[in-house]
């Protein structure tokens, strides 16, 4: 029997001929063992982002105090009722090198891989969302789901790497339908049926078997311990299949609402007032009913124009236009269009600790990063940039502190994150963004 | 490449050894050498006012330019008023179930036609729509130097040396994005910003055979170093080890030095890396006569002054073409006027005659910085420039500009691209205008479309 990497497993499926190409199943399987250990009964531990632009007012955000019990701001004023949930990261900065920084984009996706990129509107890696979705995702309908609140389908923070970013759903009854349209299956009714894709799927697997068991009398024991090991990884497959052909354990107390009525979308900060909040449920129901475990969350663009009617300039001109004025030390208008993208932050994680989950909330066996591009968007910088975590992965990250990042590199949040998540990794990041150190004051 | 991080600590002590001797003790009567990297660099125009960047002050009467009246700039005998109207219109009103989002964008493409003839590109061809007028500075006072040597013609200096030639600073001095106290106007701070996190660094370095206070046969260098500045919460660290590059963007003159005060000769061509705030305007400056004042203060660093006439043509060029339409950011975010400023510049070029056209072709210009110790050293194997990551598209630009102010006739610029970024503003604002939005547009985390319920 000659094996090669282009070998497949061959059966028979309802008359039909089918082949698996182990490649394939050896790269499915690699990105699914984690999510497996974290099937079962437990309540699994979910992550998302929130991506703002333009960042925040330091005048206005940034508290005297660190550690626990840190002074409350104005800017924050929104967060103030879930402080306890949250974790509050200043002072760190991405770092570029040799690469240029790309207004609007270097420091938001240095946050987000790690790196500081070589090229404009490109990622040189996947983003971190997308690395955990790889690890907790598998069981749940979906990898991840993305949201852009703008309505602009090229919002989207989520990318496999590259200058493409994952589709969002871009309005409240886009992603209703997506969660809860065709193809979903309410866990909490009698009427439960398994995915039939993934019936077939789990069939496929299954007529392969014979050929498997042929295979390995063809091979030495090196082989078959390489190949036992391969299959180890399918056996798990299958059961990862067997539970999605079970009903989901949703633990959280929640209905599944009718879909919304078609709404207006739009960077007006009124409109976006009423579709940030559909947008947040929809996504906390999302998570709690296990449609998927990754979210990814952005209200506007790096260059943000979310705008006020009446405003002469929408938020991103206004960073650019508007002086300081000497009395105040600030923007006064532009600073307003960051205390609105706390806000709408807030609305974020008052639907993920609304809805009751076992002995908590959804927010508390979640972990939320929010994050944005810039330390002081009217000069484009990089340092001081603003960094939040919400949620205390079901006890894995400890809440309630401000941590001033003493210029160390954003990366420190990223790995902190991954290592939050189970994600067995001790540095991240290349360049001078590579670190060894997470933000061990909140690791658990 | 030396990198941050743990990388600086080599990079701390780097030469350190053979250095030190000559820069810790200055010994009379004996060779020495100082180095220094620039921490902050700005264009050296004088702040009548006495604080903020916007109060009336003696440079500017009337106060920091106020944004354009976009309804003049854009009225030509071929516009009609309705098609001014809706571009001018706010971002934030409302018509016809539609917000004006992407004004700014419109309004930038709008203003680059504004001559006689609607294709015709007005950047290129500046001289094809009328003079706007724009605040020039009346004030007396600005720092720089009498280049032409002739009291009689020029500004008089803060310290009332007759004869100061600035008029880069009369041209500009008013508008919003260079005006402030010395190193807090806006593309000041940007700059400056952008150079500590690692645009471009300048390093400085004098040398001697006497006195580091006192010698008549002092070197002074200026130039380019691919090593980042080395800075922490509080600012730029002394006595890091930066390389210097001499294959452009460098300019070695003669010196003499009085009690700490460092004059450099008057040279043909002094070239440096350009004051710059982003990847696509970076590069080099060149000041024909140029020179250099340095004032060494104590052992911490110095403070400079450098000036010299710039071919306005060129500043002209790169500002309004860093990108292909990095006029309209100036137009729009930063209220200045490119087809004023063209005019300004020709009506203030006051050096670098040109023989054929008898015509004046340099512009009198002075920046300042000030710049902290360090080891400015000659690598074994010479550094080089790390060159701008930028399209070529504004350089076509520019070279079709020059060609249009020399020959005055009417170039068409280059087709443009759909979308094209412009590198200084929103790239990618792909804003909807409002309107419901549709079941039938969602499509899945694949891409595949999802049915309407």
């Amino acid at each position: 029997m000659k094996l090669d990497r282009r070998f497949l497993l061959r059966g028979m499926f309802q008359g039909s001929a089918i082949s698996v190409a182990l490649p394939f199943l050896d790269c499915f399987l690699d990105s699914n063992g984690a999510a497996l250990a974290a099937t079962g009964k437990r309540i699994p531990t979910r992550f998302g982002t929130y991506f703002w632009g333009c960042g925040l007012t330091k005048e206005l955000y940034l508290p005297k105090k660190t550690g626990l019990d840190y002074d409350a701001t104005p800017q924050l004023a929104a967060l103030e009722p879930y402080k306890k949930k949250i974790n509050l990261i200043s002072g760190m900065r991405a770092i570029v090198d040799d690469s240029p920084n790309y207004q609007h984009w270097t420091g938001s996706a240095a946050i987000s891989t790690g790196i500081c990129p070589v090229k404009d509107r490109q990622f040189d890696a996947q983003t971190i969302d997308q690395t955990i979705a790889a690890a907790i995702g598998q069981g749940a309908r979906f990898k991840s789901i993305e949201v852009a609140c703008s309505g602009n389908k090229g919002d989207s923070v989520s990318s496999l790497g590259g200058p493409n970013t994952n589709p969002p759903e871009v309005s409240p009854l886009g992603l209703y339908t997506r969660l809860f349209g065709p193809g979903f299956q309410d866990p909490s009714k009698g009427d439960w049926k398994p995915d039939p894709q993934v019936l077939v799927q789990q069939s496929a697997l299954s007529v392969v078997a014979d050929d498997r068991k042929r295979m390995l009398q063809y091979v030495g024991a090196n082989d078959r311990a390489r190949i036992d090991q391969y299959f180890t990884s399918v056996r798990e497959l299958e059961q990862t299949m067997a539970a999605q052909l079970q009903r989901p354990e949703v633990v959280a107390e929640v209905a599944i609402p009718s879909a919304p009525g078609e709404m207006e979308v739009n960077k007006s900060v009124p409109v976006l007032r009423g579709v940030v909040p559909v947008m947040a449920q929809l996504v906390a129901l999302g998570l709690a009913t296990d449609q998927t475990r990754v979210v990814n969350v952005s209200l506007a663009e790096g260059a943000s124009t979310i705008f006020m009617p009446g405003d002469p300039k929408p938020f991103h001109q206004a960073t650019h236009e508007e002086p300081i004025d000497a009395a105040l030390g600030y923007q006064a208008v532009t600073s307003h269009f960051s205390t609105y993208s706390m806000e709408f932050f807030a609305m974020l994680v008052k639907a993920l600790d609304d809805v009751k989950e076992g002995d908590g909330t959804l927010l508390d066996h979640s972990l939320l990063l929010a994050y944005t591009d810039t330390g002081f968007a009217k000069l484009h910088t990089l340092d001081n940039i603003p960094m939040f975590l919400a949620g205390s992965a079901s006890g894995r990250i400890k809440t309630g502190y401000h941590i001033a990042g003493g210029d160390s590199p954003v990366s420190r949040v990223g790995l902190t994150i991954q290592q939050a998540m189970g994600i067995p990794i001790d540095n991240w990041g290349t360049g001078s963004m590579q670190t060894k150190k997470p933000v061990s004051e909140i690791l658990a | 490449m030396i990198r941050r991080g743990g990388g600086t600590i080599g990079r701390k002590f780097l030469l350190a050894g053979c250095s030190a001797t000559l820069m810790a003790t200055p010994a009379l009567a004996a060779p020495w050498v100082r180095g220094y990297v620039v921490d902050k660099y700005e264009p050296a125009f004088y702040y009548g006012a006495k604080n903020g960047t916007m109060s009336a002050g003696s440079d500017c009467p009337k106060g920091t330019n106020p944004d354009n009246n976009y309804n003049v700039l854009l009225k030509t005998s071929w516009r009609p008023d309705a098609e001014v109207e809706d571009i001018l219109r706010p971002a934030t009103l409302q018509v016809n179930g539609k917000f004006n989002t992407r004004r700014e964008q419109r309004l930038s493409a709008a203003l680059r036609n504004r001559g006689f003839r609607r294709d015709i590109d007005s950047w290129v061809n500046p001289f094809t729509a009328p003079d706007p007028g724009t605040q020039e500075v009346t004030g007396k006072i600005a720092e720089g130097f009498d280049l032409d040597r002739n009291p009689k013609t020029g500004f008089t200096s803060p310290g009332g040396e007759m004869g100061i030639d600035n008029n880069l600073y009369r041209v500009m001095g008013c508008n919003m994005s260079y005006r402030g106290v010395p190193y807090t106007a806006y593309l000041s701070t940007r700059a400056t910003d952008k150079m500590l996190e690692g645009l471009y660094t300048i390093v400085v370095r004098v040398s001697g055979n006497k006195d580091p206070m006192n010698d008549d046969d002092a070197i002074v260098e200026i130039g380019y170093s691919p090593d980042h500045i080395i800075k922490n919460s509080v600012g730029v660290i002394p006595d890091y080890s930066y390389k210097i590059a001499k294959s452009a963007q460098y300019t070695r003159m003669k010196a003499k030095i009085r009690n700490g005060v460092i004059e450099t000769e008057q040279v043909s061509e002094l070239r440096l890396p350009v004051f710059a705030w982003f990847e696509n305007n970076r590069g080099e400056a060149l000041f024909y006569n140029g020179r250099m004042r340095l004032t060494i203060e104590g052992d911490a660093g110095l403070k400079g002054l450098l000036g010299g006439y710039r071919d306005w043509r060129d500043v002209y060029g790169k500002d309004t073409f860093d990108t292909s339409s990095s006029a309209g950011t100036r137009e729009t975010y930063y209220r200045e006027n490119q087809i004023g400023k063209y005019y300004s510049f020709k009506r203030n070029a006051d050096g670098v005659r040109d023989p054929k056209t008898g015509k004046n072709i340099g512009i009198s210009a002075a920046y300042r910085f000030t710049a902290v110790r360090a080891y400015v050293v000659d690598p074994v194997k010479p550094a080089t420039i790390n060159e701008p990551v930028t399209s070529s598209v504004p350089g076509v630009y520019r070279a079709l500009f020059l060609k249009a102010a020399t020959t005055k006739a009417v170039i068409p610029g280059p087709p443009r691209k759909a979308g094209e970024y412009d590198g200084d503003s929103d790239p990618k604002d792909l804003s909807p205008e409002s309107k419901p939005t549709s079941s039938k547009e969602v499509v899945a985390n694949n891409g595949a479309p999802v049915p309407a319920p």
